[in-house]
């Protein structure tokens, strides 16, 4: 036999449940446009049970019957953090590459080859009138020039190196962050859960910071039972690899640290590894790994032709540019028969400091034309400098100017070759990102059609309260009356 | 597939930057006129952009040597073109004085304009182009030929003609001594060594100069010493000495004077000089070759440079056009989508 009051209780947990689906609509709406969030779903069982026997229907209420859970695939988070590192790493390259190319232009006029061409042109038109001081002059101002973009170029990528390897000292601190609040968030979902909350606030944060650090290197993700609920739901902790080792360990985390070290030949060097036993770390892909890439790579054995590539290049170019003309110009004379003088300081042979000679800078007509004393119209020794200019034996490559050519070609291939990277995981991290969208996202057309109906459920369950108010009414007055 | 709000607007935003990238550079090469701004974007074009580059710029200068050059062996060419005329002027008073019938008078007159002749052939061999001297080989600054101290006639400070001729009444003992003066100080040979060189092309140069032993002559052959050896016979001289430096110690040799033998030795130096002439002709005339070689090679590698990297505007337009195209359709649409959502319907 049914009981009195089982009608009005019956509607009670109807009119719950229609709340509990208005509130979790709202707050679906509430976050449609929050990064991280994911949509909420009631669970909803039907809340009763019906026994045939004695032909008596029963109604049982169970309290558990709307449960709330969130809409996540597991499958596409995982293929979204082995796809973030590809992305992350092409980014920071296409990025610092691009700042490099802008530092080594050649295809404007203000670049190493453009000041060579000039510095040939000068030469040539000294040529054509040797006892001109002004010809010499220009000759000076061309050899500064040419000095002075080699300096600036040598030192625009020393500065990128300085902030690349600010950017991985940075990198670092955020890994090391990001693993230590995922550990935490691992310790508080579980107690959340544990004392019967809903943690799925936190699960959101904690995927958001994976999805964070999975942009910063590599990382493998698996899912740990770290727990059971009161109802015997397990609950579910991220235990993170990056490579063989471990980074979040459940409610532990294990930090890596930097070290910068500096050799006898001032090339800078940056190492990353555990900051628990000092074991070396070395990170796959991500963006961790490109700024590594970027500051160590020398080109050697296979290495990322980095920036210390790049400027070791210009170091043998300036090398070379000094050795070479500076024997031809110390063999020759100068108007005053002066002899034995170098065209660019000999001590400054690297590219960050070649220089023009200091008794040129103050005595153009130094400039050492002749092949022997006292002869004013002997060019011999500026046909030498300009053939040894234009000579195409100079480098394995060919000419100064092929030289140079060679290596912005070279830098502007890696970035075509990194452009062409970048789009791809772009494109792939945007297609797996739609997917997890596509289900954990928050359409507001159907949160709202939601609305409408729990209102009219809402509604319905009012007026059926209503029904029994005046059946229990009947009851009471009518009959005890 | 279930569609979601940020789903929509993620996408959308993606292709909207897309589209927004791409009319970027669209802009970019209508508003520059080249294909690419960077290396990166077109690696192999962008390589031999530099090259060309680096070709004009080099062609440009070769066409700078070349104007020089031609300037320079014009003013020698003229310059040997007066020696010419000066030979030839020569030979004629020669031919008129080897006549028996020659009076007194007549010769003094001859003598007077032999004297003329050698004073013009002084300048001449003094020639300067924009105040270098023409043929003083690497002296540009001071005039080659002169007349030192000891009446003899130097060459960039050596002695031009020391093996004479000297006039037979200087004494032997004063011809010897000076020739130990200035036996290690003087010019034997007639070779050049000192060429001043323009680069015309890529591994084509061309010699600009014409040294004055080459064209003059050194010893007792050479224009200076021939037309010396016209006025001592119009003096009425009959012979002269030189030194004979083959012998240790060098001896002094006299010699017969003859006007008629002289108009042989003057047709040897003419000859000489005709093919000097030639000689600069033919290296004028190679410039020139190169000249127009030069201005071919500009054009072909502007032509190179201009389809390596220029755009074709026509086709940017139209790409541009429907860049832009596209974008106004996916802000329409995005307009459309974003906007309506149930919503706006439930009032």
């Amino acid at each position: 036999m049914a009981s009195t009051f089982g009608g009005i209780s019956l509607c009670s947990v109807g009119l719950y449940n229609s709340q509990t689906n208005l509130y979790t609509a709202n707050v679906n709406i509430n976050n449609a446009g929050t990064t991280g969030y994911s949509r909420q779903i009631v669970n909803q069982d039907p809340g009763y049970t019906t026994t045939m026997s004695n032909g008596v229907v029963a109604v049982g209420i169970n309290p558990d019957a709307v449960s709330i859970e969130q809409s996540r695939s597991a499958y596409l988070d995982q293929r979204y953090w082995n796809e973030q590192p590809a992305l992350g790493e092409w980014e920071t390259k296409t990025n610092m590459l691009s700042q490099m190319e802008s530092i080594l232009n050649e295809l404007d006029d203000t670049g190493i080859i453009a000041g060579l061409d000039a510095l040939n042109q000068s030469l040539e038109t000294l040529t054509t009138e040797p006892q001109s001081i002004a010809a010499k002059t220009a000759v000076i101002q061309e050899v500064i020039a040419l000095s002075d973009t080699l300096n600036s170029s040598s030192q625009q990528l020393y500065d990128l190196q300085t902030s690349v390897e600010n950017d991985i000292v940075f990198t670092v601190d955020q890994i090391n962050q990001k693993t230590a609040e995922i550990a935490n968030l691992n310790d508080e979902i579980l107690q959340l859960e544990l004392s019967g909350g809903n943690a799925s606030a936190l699960e959101d944060q904690r995927n958001l910071l994976i999805d964070e650090l999975s942009q910063l290197t590599d990382i493998s993700v698996m899912e740990t039972t770290i727990g059971t609920t009161s109802d015997g739901q397990s609950i579910i902790g991220y235990t993170i690899k990056s490579g063989n080792s471990l980074l979040v360990n459940e409610g532990t985390s294990h930090a890596l640290e930097t070290t910068e070290s500096i050799n006898a030949d001032g090339i800078r060097n940056v190492s990353i590894s555990w900051a628990e036993n000092g074991q070396d770390y070395t990170p796959n892909s991500g963006s961790l790994k490109a700024n590594l890439d970027l500051m160590n790579g020398d080109g050697t054995s296979g290495s990322y032709k980095g920036i210390p590539y790049f400027m070791n290049d210009l170091d043998e170019f300036a090398s070379t540019l000094v050795t070479e003309l500076n024997v031809i110009h110390e063999a020759g004379y100068g108007q005053e028969n002066d002899t034995g003088i170098s065209l660019f300081d000999p001590l400054s042979t690297s590219a960050l400091n070649i220089q023009l000679s200091s008794e040129l800078l103050e005595h153009p007509e130094q400039l050492a034309l002749s092949s022997q004393p006292g002869e004013a119209g002997n060019t011999e020794n500026l046909s030498a400098l300009i053939e040894c200019l234009n000579d195409t034996s100079t480098f394995g490559e060919g000419s100064f100017n092929d030289y140079i050519n060679k290596l912005t070609t070279e830098l502007g291939s890696d970035i075509s070759y990194a452009n062409n990277k970048l789009e791809s995981a772009t494109g792939l991290t945007m297609q797996i990102d739609l997917n997890r969208m596509s289900i954990s996202g928050v359409s507001v057309d159907e949160e709202m059609s939601s609305i409408v109906l729990q209102q009219q459920i809402y509604d319905a369950t009012a007026k059926m309260m209503q029904m029994w108010n005046e059946i229990i009414d009947t009851t009471i007055t009518q009959l005890g009356g | 597939m279930r569609v979601t709000n940020m789903m929509m607007m993620k996408s959308m935003n993606y292709n909207l930057e897309k589209n927004l990238s791409n009319m970027n550079d669209m802009y970019t090469q209508m508003s520059t006129g080249k294909s690419f701004q960077a290396a990166s974007e077109d690696p192999v074009n962008a390589s031999k952009s530099v090259l060309y580059t680096s070709y004009l710029t080099e062609i440009e200068q070769y066409q700078a040597n070349a104007a020089d050059a031609t300037s320079r062996l014009s003013v020698t060419e003229s310059s040997i073109g007066n020696l010419q005329e000066v030979l030839e002027q020569s030979r004629e008073l020669t031919v008129q004085a080897a006549n028996e019938t020659l009076s007194e008078d007549d010769r003094l007159v001859v003598l007077a304009e032999v004297e003329e002749l050698q004073e013009q052939l002084f300048e001449i061999s003094n020639a300067t182009y924009a105040g270098d001297s023409v043929f003083g080989g690497y002296n540009v600054t001071e005039a080659p030929f002169e007349v030192n101290g000891d009446d003899l006639l130097t060459y960039n400070g050596s002695a031009l003609c020391l093996t004479g001729p000297y006039p037979e009444t200087m004494s032997d003992i004063d011809i010897i001594s000076l020739y130990n003066i200035y036996e290690t100080d003087q010019i034997t040979s007639e070779l050049s060594d000192q060429n001043m060189v323009y680069n015309v092309g890529d591994n084509s140069q061309v010699d600009v100069n014409i040294e004055g032993q080459e064209l003059f002559g050194a010893g007792e052959n050479s224009v200076f010493a021939v037309m010396e050896k016209l006025r001592m016979a119009l003096e009425g001289d009959t012979s002269y000495k030189t030194i004979n430096n083959e012998t240790t110690p060098p001896t002094v040799i006299e010699q017969e004077l003859d006007i008629s033998s002289l108009i042989e030795e003057l047709d040897d130096c003419l000859d000489d000089v005709r093919s000097t002439k030639a000689e600069v002709g033919a290296r004028k005339s190679y410039v020139e070759m190169t000249s127009n070689r030069l201005s071919q090679d500009y054009y072909t590698y502007t032509a190179l440079l201009s389809s390596n990297e220029d755009v074709d505007i026509a086709e940017v337009s139209m790409n541009l056009a429907n860049a832009e195209a596209v974008y106004s359709a996916s802000l329409a649409s995005g307009a459309k989508i974003i906007m309506p959502s149930l919503v706006d319907f439930i009032r």
